[in-house]
């Protein structure tokens, strides 16, 4: 079954330019409802207003004042919003970053730069064939 | 509230004089031990006093003045106008791809793709504002630890370091950061264009 591209997406970095390529990218895959946030703070604010919930969540590690990490982690403990698909997007590419990642439970993790034939690739391997 | 760490130093005045004392107090004994000690006190005194003439000539307040302030802004400008720049990129390739979908389909897709490439490739600003903020940190870091060792030896900011340079060495400046220099309107008017 392939993913629903009327899903909502949240875009979290704190670098404008990037949300924007990553929402024209997004949308390139076919995805129309796509929103932004520019930290971790914003980002879990607006996850827990959101109605209908993000069916994903493509986050940028290193922001303040609330880091891609920290909201992963406030995100898993989250009773309602626990399940989010997390996906990890940041220059942070140590092993130590991804096993702290994977640890925190982030369903995937891309290193910046990225193309978008990666992007798709991870989406997909969280959330099944874009189609 | 917590003194900052150079504020915790003695300065060279008040090592020397505690020195002093204590070889003082030294001096009145007889014994081989206490030469010794003594001996090792003017040594140790003679090397402290070095050690401060030596900082002293490296002239901490002409390395902190505007050098430090100027580099950690020229790129923090460099961040800036990058960010700018590519935010415009991909605004105009925004419409490229709208334009695209009215192309023949032999033709529109080939444009998408090319599209795409300069959006992954705009990804660049990121990385490279990024790896710019950590060197501004750094600059930051240093000009605090060179704040604390004017703070040891006891100096005081300059106010601004002098340009020496002359005629046409001068003019050489660099672009300006935002707010200096004038704009082409003010350029044109100056210039009676």
């Amino acid at each position: 079954m392939s993913v629903d591209k009327k899903m909502h997406v949240l875009v979290v970095d704190d670098f404008p330019t990037m949300r924007k390529i990553i929402r024209n990218l997004l949308e390139q895959l076919g995805f129309s409802n796509i929103g932004e946030a520019e930290n971790g703070a914003d980002a879990l604010r607006k996850m827990r207003e959101a109605n209908p919930k993000f069916g994903l969540v493509i986050s940028d590690w290193n922001m303040e004042p609330m880091t891609g990490l920290q909201l992963l982690k406030e995100v898993r403990a989250d009773n309602g919003l626990k399940a989010t698909p997390f996906i990890m997007i940041t220059a942070e590419n140590k092993t130590e970053n991804v096993i702290a990642a994977k640890e925190a439970g982030v369903n995937n993790y891309i290193v910046k730069p990225f193309n978008a034939a990666t992007l798709k690739s991870k989406i997909e391997a969280v959330l099944g064939p874009i189609g | 509230m917590t003194e900052p760490n150079a504020a915790k130093l003695l300065t060279r005045e008040q090592v020397t004089s505690a020195i002093t004392t204590l070889m003082g107090k030294l001096s009145s004994q007889s014994t081989q031990i206490h030469e010794k000690i003594v001996q090792d006190l003017f040594d140790l005194a003679g090397q402290i006093d070095s050690l401060y003439a030596e900082l002293g000539n490296i002239q901490p307040n002409n390395l902190k003045s505007d050098h430090l302030k100027s580099a950690h802004d020229e790129l923090s400008a460099v961040v800036e106008a990058t960010s700018t720049a590519t935010f415009q990129i991909i605004g105009e390739m925004e419409k490229l791809e709208k334009l695209a979908k009215e192309l023949p389909a032999d033709k529109g897709p080939q444009v998408v793709d090319c599209v795409t490439r300069v959006y992954e490739a705009c990804s660049f600003q990121d990385i490279t504002g990024q790896r710019i903020t950590k060197v501004v940190k750094t600059l930051k870091a240093v000009e605090e630890r060179v704040d604390a060792l004017i703070h040891t030896l006891g100096g005081t900011r300059p106010s601004e370091m002098k340009d020496t340079r002359i005629g046409e060495e001068a003019l050489l400046n660099g672009p300006s950061l935002p707010g200096q220099g004038i704009s082409q309107d003010e350029i044109d008017k100056l210039l009676g264009f």
